[in-house]
This record gives C-alpha cells, sequence and structure tokens, in this order.
C-alpha cells in the first residue's frame, strides 16, 4: 500500500512537534543501523479489503513504534504526545483515496532495563475509500 | 449451471425515456433482498368434507429491503428514495415518463460474469408503462462511534410481481 506509506510519510514531514522531536527519523519497517536517539520506525501491521456494491475500502492497521534511549520517561512520553497529536483522527492524503478514519486504537509503553531502551508502541486503525 | 457472484450486485434506480434510460446507482450499499412473496389460498371447505380444501387466491408479490452506508451526497440514489418514501410516489411509471421508471435489483451487473442480470417490474411493452409498482415504505438510519453510518431501505411491489431481466432496454 505505496499510496498510505507515503501518505504517512508525507503527513510527517510537515513542520511539527513530532518531526522536531525525533529529528525527522521516522523510518518504515526498521531503522539503519546507528541511527540516532530518537527516532521512531512505523509498520503495516495488517491491511484488509472491503467492498460493496459500488465502493471498494481498505482498512489497515499501522503502528508506530518510538524509541528513546534516555534514562528518564520524559522524552518518549512527550514524543508519544506529539505523534498523537499529529495522526489522531488527522486529515492525512492518501493518493487516490478518500480517507474515511485515522484513529488511535492503543498505546503500550514499555522499557528495555539490560539496554536501557524506552518503547512506546501506538496502534491506528485506517480506513480508506477508493476513488 | 450460472450463479451470481454477490459483490457484483447493485441497485439501480432507471429514469428518462425507455428509449434512452439513464441509470443511476444507489450508492454504498452493500446487500438486497426480496421477500414475501406469497399466493393466499382460498378455503372451500363445505360440510362433509374430512379434509381442508383450498383453492389458489392472489399473489403478494412481497416486499424488498436493501441496506448499506448512508450518503447524504447520493442525490439521485439515496436521497431520491427519501423523496420518493416522503412523497408517496412509485416507481414504476409511464413507460416514456421521465422520472423514476423501473427500480433493478441486480444480481450481477458486470456482463464479463454468469447470471448477468437483475429482478425489476416488468411489463414496458405499450404505453401503460409497467405493471407493477414499487413503493419505498421505511428508511432506517444508524450511527455507531465505531463504525460507519448506516441505512436500510424498505420497499413494497404492488400489481406486478418482479421478473428476471437481462435487456437494460
Amino acid at each position: 500500500m505505496k499510496a498510505l506509506f507515503n501518505g504517512i510519510y508525507n503527513h510527517f514531514n510537515t513542520a511539527n512537534d513530532f518531526k522536531t522531536g525525533v529529528s525527522s527519523r521516522l523510518y518504515l519497517g526498521y531503522a539503519p543501523q546507528d541511527t540516532a536517539w530518537p527516532y521512531s520506525v512505523y509498520n503495516l501491521d495488517s491491511l484488509v479489503p472491503d467492498f460493496n456494491f459500488s465502493s471498494t475500502y481498505e482498512e489497515a492497521i499501522i503502528v508506530f513504534n518510538i524509541f528513546s534511549d534516555k534514562e528518564s520517561h520524559a522524552e518518549i512520553t512527550t514524543l508519544y504526545g506529539y505523534l498523537d497529536a499529529l495522526f489522531d483522527d488527522c486529515v492525512i492524503t492518501v493518493t487516490g483515496y478518500k480517507r474515511v478514519k485515522f484513529q488511535r486504537e492503543f498505546a503500550f509503553l514499555s522499557r528495555d532495563i539490560e539496554e536501557g531502551i524506552w518503547q512506546y508502541d501506538v496502534q491506528y486503525r485506517v480506513i480508506l475509500r477508493k476513488n | 449451471m450460472a450463479v451470481a457472484e454477490g459483490r457484483n450486485g447493485l441497485v439501480t434506480i432507471v429514469s428518462g425515456a425507455s428509449s434512452a434510460p439513464v441509470s443511476h446507482t444507489v450508492a454504498e450499499l452493500g446487500n438486497w433482498a426480496v421477500s414475501g412473496i406469497s399466493r393466499d389460498m382460498v378455503e372451500f371447505t363445505a360440510f362433509g368434507d374430512t379434509v381442508k380444501k383450498f383453492k389458489p387466491g392472489m399473489l403478494d408479490p412481497g416486499g424488498i429491503t436493501f441496506a448499506g452506508f448512508y450518503d447524504g451526497t447520493d442525490d439521485t440514489g439515496q436521497r431520491k428514495l427519501v423523496q420518493l418514501l416522503s412523497s408517496g410516489v412509485s416507481i414504476g411509471t409511464a413507460k416514456n415518463s421521465t422520472v423514476h421508471r423501473r427500480l433493478r435489483l441486480w444480481a450481477n451487473s458486470d456482463s464479463d460474469f454468469d447470471s448477468f442480470g437483475f429482478w425489476s417490474c416488468t411489463g414496458s411493452t405499450g404505453s401503460t408503462g409497467p405493471i407493477g409498482k414499487i413503493y419505498i415504505t421505511s428508511m432506517d438510519l444508524g450511527q455507531d462511534k465505531n463504525g460507519l453510518g448506516t441505512v436500510s431501505f424498505s420497499a413494497k411491489v404492488s400489481a406486478g410481481s418482479l421478473a428476471w431481466c437481462t435487456s437494460t432496454a
């Protein structure tokens, strides 16, 4: 679903707090080796087609992972707030589709004690209607 | 053997003269059904009979339901049906009328697949128009915070039966 990936990145790649917070480090699928902290990765968890007699829909689950190496939770929780402000219920432009819904479903915060890494997983449900 | 794939269904309203029909798709629908077609049976049991006796009476052409997502911009489909419901005007008018002449329930609207055709009130030959008429009798709307707005319509077939058609002329 290249159009959706492009739409998400284009929405991210404007002037906003989340982009500034991760210093433009948002990657699809995986981050390059030795990426500086903090950074974020987004993935497509599932993509289910739907249809009725006259229209076609795509229902996607998009998951953002935010990573921080700070000892304090302040950075990761701030970045989560920035991410959600940017994407929850956002008006995203996806070529060839009309946005129906872009809504957060849940978020999960964890810390890897051994590595000293905070990780925030945030899941969104996206519904698109084909033009 | 030829079966119709459900996703190729459609509900259309036809307007314009029969020589130049214009088909309007009712937007965002996902199912339709015809039910309640039945024939009354008239009892004529008499003294001395030990088992009731019946003769076939009149046919009830049944009703139609169709449903999907609400589309408030569908002027020639969903909103037209609301107007017909409000006014009590039927679908099924004179052959050369330029208004809603037909309601078509497509089993398969794609001629590349089996069972291309639709159910509709017929009787279009001559100047009297179709024999059957269809009245929109109810509309239901629904809205759920986790889903999309829904709509459903019910209709009653009157004075004629639905028939299987393969020609849009």
